[in-house]
């Protein structure tokens, strides 16, 4: 495959990956909410939930290989590990490398997470909303598609989702705690 | 023995049940309440396992019919630290212990009881699917814009046509325009009079416009520059390019064809493999603007 070629993979997986992984985020946030409905089980949404988890985290690893070979791009395996040390786009690239850091351990801790204390489980399962965040914001900054308008339009689309979802978690946080209280 | 009641003749559970309790009998034999009416039923001990508390449940409450086959059942595991909450239940476990040998697992599940276990299966893999699929959707589109965007470039490197008198059929007066008046862009010929000479022989560029010749794909128009009486630039001044693969076949096509035409110095050319019909066109309007020329004067045309 030519250089080309593996740079339309990573812009593809890249968008694909932030469109996961928001949307993983969006079904997090109403399964722990309790605002699922009654169509679907909250297994349901749970099994939804960690699928679209680990499969942003399987397209991000495409994004990072596609763009390690495509050798104009100027990223190597050191700019991939370690935040900060990317030339071009520094500031991006560090964004993205610490977003994929952050799916990685999202991942990673749930699977054994009986074993882990839930209080600690959930501070690093919440890591990953900074992850969203820092993701999109490395696909604004860096990504040459960035400034077409349906880039941005779809981008601000997955944003006000993940906002709107953010909120319905603090709300229902809120509700709970008055309720408590 | 009351097993019998509940299973049916043959079934391979009949035999293990009996070597079961032929087993039981001969080493627990002691350790297992007997002799009590199904609704007596005590709760295991603890040296009681599994197995032998299944099979004794079973046992007791057999003279109730069974509602439906064993193999339609969960495999629910029997705990033995606690009784069943019903003789179904204790029959679905003594029934479940008992086609399960020791040692080994239960076994996967499949149909409805897979999709409980499993629940969003279909949204998972329909999501997987989606991604895919976009993906690959999102790789054409950026390969197909970008080819495009290189055809537009291409296209724009063509030479544009200057402006003429008139247009289309009327044959008579075509634009006559000194050669050092910048109306020609850069990529056409352009002779400038040397300085020096007393009285210079000024070229002119007479530009002809060809007949707007339509398309399925849409029009195509050719402009012919002469000067000294020869064809010294063909520019397009319309075609097809209302989608991106009229943009990339005209952006092969067009170079080809005025590189011919410039050789040929007629419109005697090839028509280019797959744009017959911008080449049909081409060579249409061509040949009007050879005509028009012709009929203007310029009679050094092959």
């Amino acid at each position: 495959m030519t250089d080309t070629q593996w740079w339309y993979i990573t812009r593809a997986t890249g968008i694909v990956a932030t469109v996961l992984a928001v949307a993983a985020l969006v079904f997090g946030f109403f399964f722990s909410s309790r605002n699922t409905g009654e169509r679907r089980r909250p297994a349901w949404w749970l099994d939804l939930h960690n699928w679209l988890g680990g499969t942003t985290l399987v397209f991000t690893v495409v994004h990072i290989v596609a763009s390690y070979l495509d050798r104009n791009s100027g990223i190597g395996l050191l700019q991939v590990l370690v935040p900060g040390t990317a030339k071009n786009a520094s500031w991006a690239i560090t964004w993205g490398v610490i977003a994929t850091y952050t799916f990685a351990i999202t991942v990673f801790t749930s699977w054994p997470r009986k074993r882990l204390r839930p209080r600690l489980w959930r501070l690093v399962h919440l890591t990953s909303v900074v992850g969203v965040a820092l993701a999109g914001l490395h696909a604004f900054q860096v990504g040459i598609d960035a400034t077409t308008l349906a880039f941005e339009a779809g981008l601000a689309i997955t944003a006000a989702l993940a906002v709107y979802a953010l909120g319905v978690r603090v709300l229902a946080l809120l509700v709970n705690r008055t309720h408590q209280g | 023995m009351s097993d019998r009641r509940i299973l049916p003749p043959g079934d391979p559970l009949l035999a293990r049940l009996e070597r079961l309790e032929r087993e039981r009998q001969g080493t627990n034999n002691r350790q297992v309440p007997t002799g009590t009416s199904p609704r007596q039923f005590a709760p295991p001990t603890a040296t009681l396992n599994a197995r032998q508390y299944a099979l004794q449940a079973a046992r007791q409450y057999a003279p109730q019919p069974a509602p439906q086959p064993a193999r339609q059942y969960a495999p629910q595991p029997a705990s033995p630290a606690a009784p069943p909450a019903s003789p179904q239940a204790a029959r679905l476990a003594a029934l479940q212990a008992a086609r399960q040998p020791a040692g080994q697992t239960a076994r996967p599940l499949a149909g409805k009881q897979a999709r409980r276990k499993r629940p969003a299966r279909v949204a998972k893999f329909g999501a997987l699917a989606l991604s895919c699929a976009t993906t690959a959707g999102l790789v054409y589109l950026f390969a197909d814009i970008n080819t495009t965007q290189a055809a537009n470039q291409a296209l724009a490197a063509l030479p544009t046509a200057v402006p003429v008198a008139t247009t289309g059929a009327a044959p008579a007066t075509p634009s006559t325009v000194p050669a050092t008046t910048p109306v020609v862009d850069s990529a056409t010929t352009v002779v400038v009079a040397p300085t020096t000479i007393a009285a210079p022989v000024v070229p002119v560029v007479q530009a002809f416009n060809g007949d707007v010749i339509d398309t399925r794909y849409g029009p195509v128009q050719v402009q012919l520059q002469f000067t000294n009486g020869g064809i010294s630039e063909v520019a397009v001044v319309a075609y097809p390019d209302g989608d991106g693969t009229s943009v990339r076949i005209n952006a092969r096509a067009l170079p080809t064809l005025r590189n011919e035409v410039l050789a040929a110095q007629s419109a005697q050319i090839n028509s280019v493999s797959g744009a017959t019909y911008t080449s049909n066109a081409y060579k249409k309007s061509l040949q009007s603007a050879i005509d028009q020329a012709r009929a203007a004067g310029i009679t050094a045309i092959a």
